[in-house]
């Protein structure tokens, strides 16, 4: 029996599937409980254990088979925080929400009917002494319980004081200095902690001080727990952003997916960035084998920044990625439902769920959307600034008449987004942040093309399986990743531009979106070559380099 | 008697309620057509096909055939098939396919029953009609009026639905087939355990999955067998999965009870009937179907703690309180019995429904349109919405189908005597009118007296407001331009004329912080979005979001300035440059291409710029204007700064229409160096008069140009050298572009008058 340990450690809030490692994960495991022989421990702090297991299950990945190595219960100050920020962050669905206040509300109006009806009982007693006798008992009655209606009376008024202010500003204010809004940072800053006040505190450094020392004891108390399993003798380490995986003892092997901070250092000034960088060099520095996806990382990254020996660094590149699975197989046979109508079925659904506040998007008819779309997280090398402007271009100047539909939340990035914003392009640069896998899919084969404008990436680009495999083709920047992968030069100059070239991405987009059948034939033998690469064989490199430690070190 | 009226268009298939339904329609005297192609997820719904009621139709076998070949499910009810059944059949059931629904109701002239069996308590028809069809589809079920019919199998099915579906609902019962009954009273018992109906725990794991959890959890102490299908297995040894009939014949003969779980009020399965039949005692709940008709029966329960104690007692033999439950729960199949549903029928379908003729004519409801226009245009925007008004008006009577029309134009604005001499003298009312606005909650009530039910999602609307009647008594509203500073209330059917979207390419167009929400919040909730050019549609689509199929393309109208002048009055040689002092009339670039042209090029021609608010550009005249743009400011300096310029420009401001003409008719071009708009009028106008034009290139224009046959000559806007460049090669050419103009003869054919008839009919079609 093969016994791989993983070890993760999210911090409580990170939610994993918004992540690269955690899409990578699935894979993985997917691929590797293939293998009967292979036997898998996932080692991470109590507080994941929940959004591990719930993640797993999503995937359809058995989570019975995977044994779970967790410290016990989780920090108080932990609890605490959730208590606090539950209401805001859980995403209970409108219609809930609303159901729960209607309930309130039908309740309060109940006894306030209630209380009338007792009143003008009494007003239309006709009997004197009843009269004055009831009228002698409420007056004893008021005062016996006077705190409690005051206390009443105080948090009613209150609260519509409050609510009445808090519209004031809402609709008084913030309107009439819009202006300043869209042009201060101070302001913006507030406005996205009053509406997200997570992502806001993450940044915040005094919470992320408090959140690192927190850190630091679970991890220990993990790391203690681990070093107790000598079954296990090497664990994998999906992300450079774990240093106290140092404390383990037995072999640990340390996905490298990018240190990127060496190809961009002006774009990561901040101090964030910085301390991130800091945890990056340590972890290099405590293990014992790398896993890069590209050669470029193993070569420009660990190579030449670190000084790590090259026998140190094992290259296995990622597999291909289908959507396709999240359409039903035999659906249109069965039920005479296209692919297409498929796909429009789950972004209504979406739209119904989780789009009813949004303004613009509540009722729009996604049914005859042209768009080009770029699915990705928000960080500086993804370069979505160049993307927007050549979008604007194709709009305004060439009179393309298409959508760009982002996943990424570039609402978190005020150049970017003050730009869309000055541009009012607001209502055709489309925002679909976190969205599900299945309304990715969706969004994959309802665009006429995917882009990819990075500046960057640890390997080839997932963007490109990803769309081809719902049938969309994809234009992409030619960086090294991606040139050195497409032998055919011809193939080269049609779906690849310079990601620094304004004028070149503009041209390429839009012949793309002008002849997306021909492009998409055009790609057919790329994706051909990725295709063969499956998950199952990647998981497999994967569980021979892993247990090849095990062998040797055993 | 119409002898259609005994033909019925019977478009469900599924297999059991045909068994029992077509027999009682034809022996209640009816002739009977069932679909033949069905697509697959209808078979999946139990659906089957059955040729044998053909025989019972007289009609001839190739009209028969052609109805053979159609699909009423997934397929368009085209002109031949809609002659077919509207020539044969007075009345048509439905199965609840929203699809199917959409087609009769659009091109079937007889009654339409709308069949339902229930739905699970989470939704409703009226939900499922409106996710599937639009917003929309109910008020135009409501223009069917009594034609319609919401036959529903059960008497409170009615109750959740909206009004539409709740004023027009008819209880047609729902009966068993004979076949049903060959088991009648075969229970002995014997086997000491529950009997428990679910199927699809793990396929459907949201619905049954809870029932199956919920049974467990309630009586999973108790011996017990559950059946049904298992599409997935399940991990338990009670879940029988997929047994034959015989098995589960043999279940309903010898197990003790029988429970039925359901609390849906209006979804009822077979099996609990079935368990009736056999004479097994039946355990089921006083909020699901059976429960609220059948209230007191000793075998109803309303809990499952009450539930959990009579099955005991049953099981531990307590044979008076078996007796008790098989000896009355009998009646409970009454509802279900052929007698019953005979006299049901006869009453509530013969009499009540095919015995009352029809009226057969179509959405003659619209009587009054009111037209509105709700910003202070004047000139050419004024006379395009007047011209829409007149279209109308002489349309809808060249076709003989005369509609009034009521026009609104804003308050305070107008000299109504002079500015809508035209409509007045067609016997046209113009109103005055203000636009007022109303909260969401006055909105909704107001909706409340109207079939209108679009959901309210803003927090303030407008309402045309003009003092008298406030366009009530208008049966349909049509929004000239989209320009209302809150969302129109949804209190009317209403359409709209989009002419652009020019905020999307030139967003310099809006102060900073105005917000065009509004604007296409209206259009979204409009029936339907005409615009005049293919482009404009497809922002209507990309960029309002409005569904394709609601966006129209109305012809384009052209209607020649006639007035007399001078000709030849202007000698010098000069190009003309209509514009407003608006950003996306481009003037930063075009100056700069001037400046290129009279400098670099040596261009000879001089430039004459008219058009209303132009003497803004005038550096003659000083301005001290605070309501001065920034554009009027940027463009002003630019001036100052060419001199060049400065010196061939002369700025006319607006003329009156026979100086215009008079100087169009002596320029040598037109040029036209607009970023984007929906296309200008000005240069239909100069080929009118003999005199080509240079246009800036954008779908618009190009449109035009082929509409029109103009032969333009295009530039790039974006371009100051391609734009110098061609007004220069203007100047060189312009004498062999002049041949290739379109006649007046030609340009003829598209005035108001002309397109008329063709206009209405595109409205009408709509409304």
């Amino acid at each position: 029996m093969k016994k791989i340990g993983i070890f993760l450690a999210f911090a409580p809030e990170q939610p994993i599937k918004n992540h690269g490692i955690g899409r990578l994960l699935t894979f993985m495991l997917g691929g590797m409980l293939q293998d009967e022989s292979a036997s898998i421990v996932i080692a991470t702090p109590a507080w994941y254990k929940k959004a591990i297991i719930a993640f797993l299950t999503e995937h359809d990945i058995d989570v019975k088979r995977i044994e779970l190595l967790t410290t016990t219960g989780i920090p108080y100050l932990l609890r605490i925080q959730k208590l606090f920020t539950s209401s805001k962050t859980t995403r209970t669905e409108p219609a809930i929400q609303q159901k729960v206040a209607g309930k309130i509300d039908r309740i309060l109006n109940k006894i306030v009917h209630k209380l009338f009806n007792l009143f003008i009982g009494w007003m239309s007693l006709s009997s004197t002494p009843l009269f004055f006798g009831i009228g002698f008992l409420l007056v004893v009655l008021g005062i016996f319980f006077s705190p409690l209606i005051l206390a009443a009376l105080a948090f009613l008024a209150s609260r519509s004081f409050f609510t009445r202010i808090y519209n004031w500003l809402r609709y008084r204010v913030i309107r009439r200095v819009f202006g300043i809004i869209s042009n201060n940072r101070f302001i913006h800053r507030i406005n996205t902690f009053f509406s997200d006040p997570l992502k806001e505190l993450r940044r915040n450094m005094m919470a992320q001080k408090i959140y690192s020392e927190l850190r630091v004891r679970e991890l220990r108390r993990l790391t203690d727990l681990i070093n107790k399993r000598a079954d296990i003798t090497t664990w994998f380490v999906p992300s450079l952003f774990w240093p106290e995986v140092g404390a383990i003892h037995a072999k640990k092997v340390v996905a490298a997916p990018d240190a990127v901070f060496v190809d961009f250092p002006s774009e990561f000034s901040d101090r964030s960035s910085a301390l991130a960088f800091n945890r990056t060099a340590e972890t290099i520095a405590v293990a014992d084998h790398f896993i890069c996806y590209s050669d470029y990382v193993k070569e420009k990254h660990l190579i030449d920044s670190f000084a790590i020996e090259a026998e140190k660094i094992t290259v296995i590149p990622h597999g291909a990625i289908d959507l396709s699975h999240y359409f039903g197989k035999n659906s249109a046979k069965k039920t005479g439902i296209s692919r297409r109508d498929e796909a429009l079925q789950i972004l209504r659904d979406y739209q119904k769920q989780s789009l009813q506040n949004d303004s613009y998007l509540c009722d729009y008819d996604f049914s005859s959307m042209r768009y080009i779309f770029y699915s990705s997280q928000m960080r500086p090398y993804k370069n979505i600034l160049k993307l927007v402007q050549a979008y604007e271009t194709l709009l305004r100047k060439r009179f393309v008449n298409i959508k760009l539909v982002l996943t990424a939340d570039i609402t978190s990035d005020y150049t970017v987004y003050e730009y869309v914003l000055r541009k009012r392009l607001q209502f055709d640069v489309i925002l679909l942040p976190n969205v599900p896998g299945k309304v990715l899919a969706a969004l994959n084969h309802l665009a006429i093309c995917a882009i990819n404008p990075s500046l960057f990436e640890g390997g080839f680009p997932f963007t490109f399986t990803e769309a081809y495999s719902v049938g969309t083709p994809s234009i992409m920047s030619g960086i090294s990743v991606v040139t050195s992968a497409i032998e055919d030069i011809e193939l080269q100059k049609n779906m690849l531009f310079d990601p620094y070239n304004l004028d070149d991405m503009v041209n390429k987009i839009e012949w793309a979106v002008k002849n997306r059948d021909t492009l998409f034939k055009l790609q057919e033998t790329l994706y051909q070559q990725f295709n063969q690469r499956t998950w199952r064989i990647v998981a497999k490199e994967y569980v021979n380099l892993l247990t090849h430690f095990t062998v040797q070190y055993a | 008697m119409d002898k259609k009226d005994k033909r019925i268009l019977w478009l469900i298939n599924h297999t059991t309620l045909r068994e029992f339904e077509a027999p009682l329609l034809t022996a209640l005297g009816y002739e009977l057509y069932t679909p033949k192609c069905i697509p697959d997820l209808i078979y999946e719904w139990s659906g089957s096909i059955d040729y044998s009621y053909d025989r019972t139709l007289t009609i001839s076998k190739d009209e028969l055939d052609i109805l053979n070949q159609h699909d009423f499910y997934e397929g368009t009810l085209t002109q031949p098939i809609l002659s077919i059944i509207n020539k044969y059949f007075g009345a048509v059931f439905v199965v609840f396919y929203p699809k199917m629904l959409e087609q009769v109701v659009k091109g079937f002239e007889g009654r339409i029953l709308l069949r339902a069996f229930g739905l699970d308590k989470s939704t409703s028809y009226g939900k499922i009609i409106d996710d599937a069809l639009g917003k929309h589809f109910l008020s135009r079920l409501q223009a069917v009026g009594e034609r319609f019919w919401f036959s529903e199998a059960y008497p409170n099915l009615h109750e959740i639905e909206p009004h539409t579906l709740k004023s027009r609902s008819v209880y047609h019962p729902l009966g068993l087939p004979d076949k049903f009954f060959t088991h009648r009273n075969t229970w002995t018992g014997g086997v000491n355990k529950i009997l428990f109906f679910c199927s699809r725990i793990k396929a459907s794991p949201t619905y049954y999955g809870k029932i199956y959890e919920s049974f467990k959890k309630n009586f999973g102490d108790i011996p017990h067998l559950i059946a049904g299908n298992q599409p997935i297995a399940v991990d338990d040894p009670c879940v029988a999965g997929h047994q034959p009939r015989e098995k589960i014949d043999e279940w309903l003969r010898t197990y003790n009870v029988m429970f039925y779980h359901s609390e849906e009020p209006r979804h009822l399965h077979y099996h609990p009937l079935e368990a009736i039949v056999y004479g097994m005692p039946l355990i089921y709940m006083r909020e699901g179907v059976l429960g609220i008709t059948n209230n007191d029966q000793p075998g109803a329960c309303t809990t499952f703690k009450e539930a959990r104690e009579k099955i005991t007692r049953i099981l531990d033999g307590d044979q008076a309180f078996i007796q008790e439950i098989c000896r009355r729960q009998i009646e409970m199949l009454q509802p279900f019995t052929w007698e019953f549903n005979l006299r049901e029928w006869e009453k509530n379908f013969v009499s009540k429904i095919m015995s009352t003729p029809v009226i057969s004519k179509l959405n003659n409801a619209v009587k009054t349109i009111g037209i509105f226009l709700p910003v202070g245009y004047k000139g050419g925007s004024l006379t395009g919405a007047k011209n829409i008004a007149k279209m109308i008006h002489l349309g809808s009577r060249s076709a003989n189908e005369p509609i009034n029309v009521v026009f609104s134009c804003i308050d305070k604005h107008y000299n109504i005597a002079e500015d809508f001499e035209d409509l007045i003298e067609l016997g046209i009312p113009v109103r005055e009118t203000n636009w007022s606005i109303i909260s969401r909650n006055e909105a909704a009530r107001a909706q409340g007296f109207t079939n209108q039910r679009y959901p309210l999602h803003h927090p303030a609307y407008v309402m045309p407001n003009s003092g008298i009647g406030n366009f009530n008594e208008c049966d349909f509203w049509l929004l000239i331009s989209d320009r209302v500073n809150q969302p129109l209330a949804p209190i009317r059917p209403y359409g709209m004329i989009v002419y652009d979207y020019i905020q999307r390419y030139v967003p310099e167009i809006f102060s900073n912080g105005f917000s065009d929400h509004s604007f296409l919040a209206t259009a979204r909730a409009a029936d339907f979005v005409i615009t005049t050019t293919p482009q404009t549609k497809e922002d209507a689509i990309q960029y309002a979001g409005i569904p394709s199929h609601r966006v129209h393309v109305a012809p384009m109208e052209f209607n020649p300035l006639i007035c007399s002048f001078e000709s030849n009055a202007h000698n010098e040689a000069y190009f003309m440059w209509t514009t407003n002092p608006t950003p996306h009339k481009n003037h930063l670039r075009a100056i700069e291409a001037l400046d290129i042209y009279y400098g670099e090029l040596g261009g000879k021609f001089d430039v004459v710029m008219s058009g209303s608010e132009t003497e803004c550009f005038n550096l003659d005249q000083p301005r001290t204007h605070i309501k001065d743009t920034t554009h009027i400011k940027k463009v002003r300096a630019l001036l100052e700064e060419k001199q060049n310029v400065r010196k061939h420009l002369q700025v006319m401001g607006n003329l009156g229409v026979s100086d215009y003409v008079s100087r169009l008719a002596s320029a040598k071009f037109l040029w036209h160096p607009t970023t984007i708009d929906n296309g200008t009028y000005a240069v239909i106008e100069a080929a009118y008069y003999g005199v080509p034009s240079l246009s800036s290139d954008y779908p618009q224009m190009r449109f035009m140009d082929e509409r029109f046959k103009l032969n333009l000559n295009f530039c790039q806007s974006s371009q100051a050298r391609d734009m110098a460049v061609n007004l220069k090669k203007m100047e060189t050419d312009y004498i062999t572009f002049c041949d290739d103009l379109p006649s007046r003869k030609f340009l003829g054919q598209f005035s108001f008058t002309e397109l008329a008839p063709q206009f209405w009919s595109l409205i009408r079609s709509l409304i």
